[in-house]
């Protein structure tokens, strides 16, 4: 492979042989030896089945193999098939002929990197997260919940995105740290319209791995971080509960440490690999996290009208760290 | 008795309560303050005498009383499989 193009994603420096739309440049970066995570991508006109010995998951498109993880997400006839080794150093991207650039980059930027992390030993939370007034803020939730839309309203406020989509959490010298993620958030029509963004005019990406093809953009927020490797302490979790049509105010209520807890594990990100070993890694940890991070739910009302007054109620209870 | 929690369960206590999780399962089992002090000292000491005997050096409490919730949460820990329960060595 000889890696042409680099990225940092998740605090990771990337090489990659393949230009892959959704990861963040770095072309600063010119050696490639000191890259965390090599890519390589080819193209091939079908993919042949996967071999034999391979055990499936519970989730059809994942395998494991030994060490080693298989990801294959199709759609129409096109498939694309990620193999992430064990150590989380290395993927081998096969992709049929037809798959876009950015659907290939987007499944990698988020799904198939969730599972490189959790095979390099973070425990992935289904959140965005930022930075509002020095207080890390981690915005959980499933796909459809809202993260991304809310996130940016934050940003549009001052805060500063530090992940869209997956919260990599690790202890750090006794406390829960997360890592930097990405500066591009991924927003359905409605939803990027509601931020006056032009959806035509943005990059779209498609397949998703849960809902198969969902129509989203991808929209670039200035990069406002100090440094794109550094992991900051988390200072708060805010569960976005399903919006409410008949709420007038949204609203944050605290969570018991035994509820976050209970919660934290439900919204784990990549749920190929949450095995009986990744539980016991995970739990602790996550105990970590409701007993020293508070922890809230958060109602809001359904529209995004809302999306201002929820911003705001937001970015008011922070307390800088 | 001999008590000892099973092999595939993890727990965290959470202020005065516990939280388990049967790995297996995948099922949660939340304990209240009292449950949680019992379940620690039945990992602490692993004997049931000797849980009830330092319960009650703890807590004014009723001897009778205690040991009979001891030995409901124990029998409800061991239904669950949470808990294995072996009879002491002669």
């Amino acid at each position: 492979m000889t890696p042409r193009f680099h990225y940092r994603h998740y605090g990771l420096a990337v090489a990659a042989d393949a230009e892959l739309p959704g990861l963040d440049p770095e072309p600063d970066r010119a050696a490639d030896g000191d890259a965390d995570l090599t890519i390589s991508v080819r193209r091939q006109p079908l993919l042949a089945p996967v071999d034999t010995g391979w055990a499936p998951t519970d989730r059809p498109v994942v395998w494991r193999s030994g060490g080693r993880v298989r990801l294959r997400f199709t759609h129409a006839g096109e498939s694309a098939d990620f193999v992430i080794d064990e150590g989380g150093m290395s993927v081998a991207v096969t992709l049929t002929a037809r798959v876009p650039d950015a659907d290939a980059g987007d499944l990698l930027a988020g799904p198939v990197f969730s599972c490189v992390l959790a095979q390099r030993g973070a425990c992935c939370v289904h959140a965005a997260v930022l930075a509002i007034d020095g207080e890390v803020v981690a915005l959980a939730g499933p796909s459809g919940a809202g993260k991304s839309t809310l996130a940016l309203a934050l940003v549009r406020a001052g805060a500063t995105l530090l992940a869209d989509d997956v919260a990599a959490l690790a202890a750090v010298d006794g406390r829960v740290t997360v890592a930097p993620g990405s500066r591009f958030v991924r927003l359905a029509r409605d939803a990027a319209e509601a931020h006056e963004e032009r959806f035509d005019e943005l990059p779209r990406v498609g397949l998703h791995p849960d809902r198969g093809v969902v129509d989203k953009a991808l929209v670039a927020v200035r990069a406002q971080c100090p440094t794109r490797t550094e992991r900051r302490v988390l200072g708060r979790v805010v569960f976005l509960e399903p919006r409410e049509p008949g709420l007038a105010t949204p609203r944050t209520k605290a969570l018991e440490p035994h509820e976050a807890l209970l919660r934290l594990m439900r919204h784990r990100h990549a749920p190929p690999l949450l095995d009986a070993e990744a539980d016991r890694r995970h739990f602790p940890l996550l105990g970590d996290v409701a007993r020293a991070v508070p922890t809230f739910a958060l109602r809001r009302p359904e529209g995004v009208g809302a999306l201002a007054a929820t911003a705001e109620l937001l970015a008011a209870a922070t307390s800088p760290c | 008795m001999r008590v000892t929690p099973g092999d595939d369960v993890v727990w965290q206590q959470l202020e005065e309560e516990t939280v388990l999780l049967a790995i297996g399962s995948g099922r949660y089992y939340r304990l209240d303050p009292v449950g949680s002090r019992m379940w620690a000292l039945l990992d602490e000491l692993g004997d049931l005498d000797r849980v009830s005997e330092r319960m009650l050096a703890e807590w004014d409490v009723d001897p009778q009383r205690l040991r009979s919730d001891l030995d409901a949460l124990v029998a409800q820990l061991a239904e669950a499989k949470l808990l294995t329960v072996e009879p002491r060595a002669a």
